[in-house]
């Protein structure tokens, strides 16, 4: 009986020193193998009378559960203890370069126009579109450009025949839509597209450019509507901090004209040497439509009062970003058109 | 036009305001001031007295003039060949600075000993094209009653500041001193009367105006007889010379000076130089000819208007002199004319003619008929004063039709229901008296009859215009339209969006590139003949075409970007195609793309391939996945496609078995000739992809079975496509079969080199129930049975 314990305690030691798996097992096999001493220890119960047996069988029986345990005990912390070596050996520089595919980057005027078209569908407007060669018609005599108004001197055009030339605003977009709505308002849209210009191109002039005009028609449209939705759309547009103001000006399609400046984003106004010390820095052109204009879109002037607004989304990024050539819009030097991999 | 402070404080009272003051508030009433400078930015000068002059003991051009400066009498050496003895002229002092940086100091010139310097108009910084002919080379000679010692840029008024004005093409009434003194005034809220009564006259019987075109409505003649041709004064060469105009000789700077103060340009003619005592004025015949002043024959077109003496042309009306009337040194007698001609016909021949001038813009934008005889008088009595003619109070005219003063009807709610604020009748009221606009209130109306000097005022809302700018655009509200629309994108205009972010997220930059293109350029990728839209007045053969294709202009930015080391270009662009269809012009919205080089996804882990077709092939099904027509499109291999495309590389697109575009790989001699390396292209027609109708998305249940995959390898002939080959399979799928996919082609070892080994994986489901063996057997040999007797193929075992 004496030999159980003393067999106990020596397995349970020797099981506390194994160093790995391996050691544990051998120690397995060694006390809890067919030939071990719990084995030979039970030799003697043929000898026993019945309650030393039922003695014995239980003290072995304990000393088997003992040993399992503290076996079963070892293994799980020596399991442990290797895989956390093994985890240790796995360890990687997370610092390293990632594997990614990179992703594509919208063009910068677009990425604009996208901003400007959902502040816009945001305040109920939608989107209108129109072709880009148009009849001298709709481009010109229908936003009263009669032909040999001097005022077509301010938009050389490219011609393709007498009456067919590239549109040089998006306004016949505007003078379409206006036919479309059968002199029936309102009318609340944004018309986005490619405008041309005979004009060299150079760091500040580009014979093709990007327009987003605005126009909105109802019967009692005012030009503090005019002034409202733009002061909403330049702190939406530039920031909540940004203000703009009205400059008298001239368009034959809107009477009366403005300039609309906003405030500088450097000086919000005081004036510095960004906005040439004047505080303000001008992005669109805007004003009350024409009542010809009106007239010849089929809406009855006396009835209905609308305004219109336009605005050159690649200026805009260029006051945005400070880019100095706007020939980067169209070289698409990739080192250009990957730094705008961001909205904002 | 050009603003001299000089010439306007001596209107206005302006000791209070600063040149930078009105000119922001010019700017915010709409008379935008470009710059602000002065015409000569020098210091220390005075007006000096030649009282002697030798010559250099050691050089030839130089002369040692003894000069008076008021408080003392300096040795200056100069060296200009037009300096004399008695000469007013003007001198830099010891310690002047000069622009361009120059500093006058002491000096010994050639051993004479210099204290200043004799100033041409050059040093002082006047422009090369507003010096007098005289003073081209040499010094500036002042008039002779010039005060000695006086500060020299005072006395010429080159130390006032000039304002450089853009003025929009509507307001030329601010093309005169007298215009902007009206505007001034009622910015400043200053109000002045300038326009005179006009000046009674007897009617000249020795001469005679006739008009035979309608493009002349009003034309007055004055003889003014005695002249004497000479210098004009300091004071008038001065206001020229800010002015932006080069001062001639007393005659023709009158005429400019008048045109300048009253916005009426003036001729003068020499009177004995008339063939007849009489003006007609007539259009042009075709082909006639005129020599005009500056020596050149000008052929004439029947638009043109001319100024003859019955005889002969002797001006271009409006747009230049010509030289058989001009005024010359012996010129003393002089016809004066002052006339109103059709805005369109000087407009229509200056710019067939290139003649630009300060006359020719001001009739353009059409002179006030009611200044035309204030303007002759003006100069008449000028020519009087200045270059000592005699004038009597005849004058000879024609006139066709009067213009008809514009008078406008304005209600106050007219005014506030524009503006959408609430104006009171006095603000209305104030404002009109400020611009000097005549009007009668009546109830809450008001009758204002417009100036004739302010042409581009003729309908109410060019009024209210006038009443916010000088009351102030910032009394404006800022509110809202009131109306109830909502906004959203059309079903186009959402798919093109989500065209464009497939294809980011694919890796491919968006581009834009222009529209126009070369007719070289506009060759490639033309798979079609077509009409091409074609400029006819382009900048540069670059771009005098509209583009057909977006991919010559994609294979050039790859070819910039590799050229520069950016190796592996992506790039996508969504833009019109253009051409004539008949006489229609037609745009198309394409979507185009380039892809060249390695995708790399990590350059350390060396996990990068090159772009293939396969991988456009995927981009472009991605986006057919999105938008829904995936099952409507089909690859169909092209082995005779267009020039630029690789024969075996190449597939049109089907959509509904229609070609909508191209993709493949672009070929060995495009690629030479764009200097690119190995470039996989595709170009899609996007309308029929837009417009077409998509069915609603349905849900499928999922099934609650599992499913059964069995692959197989069929050895088949090499031109079988691998889509005949999946398509015969689900031929005999029997509803079980879900799907099918090649996951292996091989061709080589062991396999006919006529032959290719393709290894398919098919996955069979049934929603119903847990499939047999026996059942997918069943079909499995069906499919086998039907590839090995109908596409000759044979199962690998
Ligand atoms: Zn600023």
């Amino acid at each position: 009986m004496a030999d159980l314990h003393e067999i106990a305690k020596q397995a349970l030691a020797e099981i506390s020193n194994c160093a790995d798996l391996r050691e544990l097992n051998e120690v397995r096999i060694k006390y809890l193998g067919k030939k071990g001493p719990i084995q030979e220890a039970m030799k003697v119960m043929k000898d026993l009378d019945e309650e030393g047996r039922k003695a014995l069988g239980k003290l072995a029986n304990d000393t088997k559960n003992m040993i399992t345990e503290a076996l079963e005990a070892k293994e799980s912390r020596l399991q442990e203890e290797e895989l956390k070596r093994k985890l240790e050996a796995e360890k990687i520089d997370v610092t390293l370069p990632s594997r990614k595919k990179p992703l594509g980057i919208a063009h910068l005027t677009q990425q604009v126009i996208t901003e400007i078209e959902d502040i816009f569908l945001g305040m109920g407007y939608t989107i209108a579109e129109g072709p880009e060669v148009e009849s001298d018609y709709y481009n010109f005599e229908m936003l009263n450009l009669p032909k040999g108004h001097p005022a077509r001197d301010m938009q050389d055009s490219f011609y393709i025949t007498e009456d067919l030339l590239l549109r040089t605003h998006t306004s016949p977009v505007q003078a379409r839509t206006m036919l479309k709505y059968k002199g029936q308002g309102p009318v609340k849209i944004i018309c986005p597209g490619k405008v041309y210009r005979r004009d060299d191109d150079d760091a500040t002039h580009s014979h093709q450019f990007v327009q987003i005009e605005g126009l909105v028609i109802d019967e009692k449209i005012t030009m503090s509507d005019l002034k409202g939705t733009l002061a909403y759309f330049a702190k939406k547009m530039f920031g909540e901090e940004r203000e703009i103001r009205f400059r008298p000006s001239f368009f034959p399609f809107t009477e009366p004209s403005v300039e609309v400046d906003v405030t500088c984003a450097k000086c919000l106004g005081k004036g510095c040497p960004m906005c040439k010390h004047t505080g303000y820095i001008e992005i669109l052109g805007a004003g009350m439509v024409h009542p010809n204009v009106l007239r010849m879109g089929g809406f009855d002037p006396d009835k209905y009062q609308g305004f219109a607004f336009g605005m050159g989304p690649e200026r805009i990024a260029i006051l945005k970003y400070g880019i100095d050539d706007i020939r980067q819009f169209y070289t698409n030097d990739l080192r250009f058109n990957h730094q705008f991999n961001r909205t904002l | 036009m050009l603003l001299w402070w000089k010439w306007l404080k001596s209107y206005l009272d302006l000791s209070d305001i600063t040149p930078e003051e009105l000119a922001t508030k010019l700017t915010l009433a709409g008379i935008e001031v470009e710059g602000i400078f002065k015409l000569s930015e020098a210091t220390n000068l005075v007006v000096g007295h030649v009282l002697e002059k030798t010559k250099h003991p050691e050089a030839n051009k130089l002369s040692v003039c003894q000069v008076d400066l008021g408080d003392t009498t300096e040795q200056i050496v100069c060296g200009a060949p037009n300096v004399a003895k008695g000469q007013k002229v003007v001198v830099a002092k010891i310690g002047a600075h000069l622009p361009g940086g120059i500093k006058i100091k002491k000096a010994k010139l050639r051993g004479v000993e210099s204290n200043g310097m004799i100033c041409s108009l050059r040093e002082l910084g006047i422009e090369n094209k507003l010096i007098p002919q005289e003073f081209q080379n040499g010094i500036v000679v002042l008039a002779e009653d010039a005060p000695v010692g006086a500060n020299a840029l005072s006395y010429l008024g080159f130390d006032e500041p000039v304002f450089e004005l853009s003025l929009t093409p509507n307001r030329s009434d601010c093309l005169s001193m007298y215009g902007l003194i009206y505007e001034i005034g009622a910015i400043l809220n200053r109000p002045v009367k300038l326009d005179k009564q006009k000046p009674s006259f007897t009617v000249d019987k020795n001469f005679t105006v006739q008009i035979q075109s309608k493009d002349c409505t009003l034309y007055y003649a004055k003889k003014v007889k005695g002249v004497k041709i000479r210098r004009s004064p300091d004071w008038l060469q001065s206001a020229l010379i800010a002015c932006g105009v080069r001062p001639i000789n007393n005659v023709v700077d009158i005429t400019n000076y008048v045109m300048m103060e009253l916005g009426q340009p003036l001729h003068a003619f020499d009177l004995n130089k008339l063939q007849a005592s009489q003006i007609i004025v007539r259009n042009a015949h075709n082909g006639e000819t005129i020599v005009t002043l500056d020596g050149i024959e000008r052929e004439l077109v029947d638009t043109d208007l001319l100024i003859t003496d019955g005889m002969r042309p002797i001006a271009l009306a409006g747009v230049m002199g010509g030289q058989n009337t001009e005024i010359d040194d012996n010129t003393t007698d002089v016809l004066l004319e002052s006339a109103v001609f059709n805005p369109l016909a000087v407009r229509n021949t200056y710019k067939r003619l290139g003649l630009r001038s300060e006359s020719s813009i001001r009739f353009e934008k059409q002179v006030d008929p009611e200044r035309t005889l204030l303007a002759l008088q003006r100069a008449a009595e000028l020519l009087v004063e200045l270059a000592d003619g005699q004038i009597d109070d005849t004058l000879a005219y024609a006139e066709t039709s009067k213009k008809q003063p514009v008078v406008i009807k304005l209600p106050l709610q007219k005014v506030n229901d524009v503006l959408g604020i609430s104006l009171s009748k006095e603000i209305v009221s104030d404002t009109l008296y400020r611009l000097q606009f005549p009007y009668e209130l009546e109830e809450e109306t008001f009758t204002v009859s417009v100036p004739t000097r302010r042409n581009d005022i003729t309908i109410p809302e060019d009024l209210i215009e006038e009443i916010i700018r000088i009351h102030g655009y910032e009394h404006l509200e800022l509110t809202l339209p009131k109306m109830s629309t909502s906004g959203s994108l059309t079903h186009k205009q959402k798919q093109l969006r989500l065209i464009k972010q497939v294809l980011l997220s694919s890796g491919l930059t968006e581009v834009m590139t222009y529209s126009l293109t070369s007719t070289a350029l506009n060759q490639y990728f033309i798979d079609k003949a077509y009409q091409p839209i074609s400029l006819r007045n382009p900048m540069s053969e670059d771009r005098s075409v509209m583009r057909f294709s977006l991919l010559p202009h994609l294979l050039q930015v790859v070819s910039y970007n590799q050229a520069r080391k950016w190796e592996d270009v992506f790039i996508f662009e969504v833009g019109n195609r253009y051409y004539f269809d008949g006489n229609n012009p037609k745009e198309e919205l394409l979507l185009s793309g380039a892809l060249s080089g390695e995708v790399v996804e990590s350059q350390w882990q060396k996990a990068a391939f090159k772009v293939d077709f396969f991988y456009v092939k995927g981009i472009l099904e991605n986006i057919f996945e999105r938008l829904g027509v995936l099952p409507k499109i089909k690859f169909v291999q092209n082995t005779t496609p267009q020039k630029d495309y690789h024969p075996g590389k190449t597939a049109n697109i089907l959509l509904d078995g229609e070609i909508i575009g191209v993709v493949g790989a672009v070929h060995p001699h495009t690629i030479n000739e764009f200097d690119v390396t190995e470039t996989y292209v595709f170009e899609l027609n996007l309308e029929p992809l837009l417009q077409l109708e998509i069915e609603t998305l349905g849900y499928n249940p999922i099934s609650k079975f599992p499913i059964v995959q069995r692959d197989i390898a069929v050895v088949v002939d090499k031109e079988l496509t691998s889509a005949t080959l999946v398509s015969a399979v689900k031929e005999k799928g029997k509803g079980i079969l879900k799907q099918v996919e090649v996951f292996d082609v091989y061709q080589g070892e062991h396999i006919e080199k006529t032959k290719k080994s393709v290894a398919l994986s098919l996955t069979f489901e049934d929603k119903e129930k847990t499939l047999t063996d026996e059942e997918v057997n069943a079909v499995y040999d069906a499919i086998i049975n039907h590839l090995e007797k109908n596409y000759n193929a044979v199962l690998r075992k």
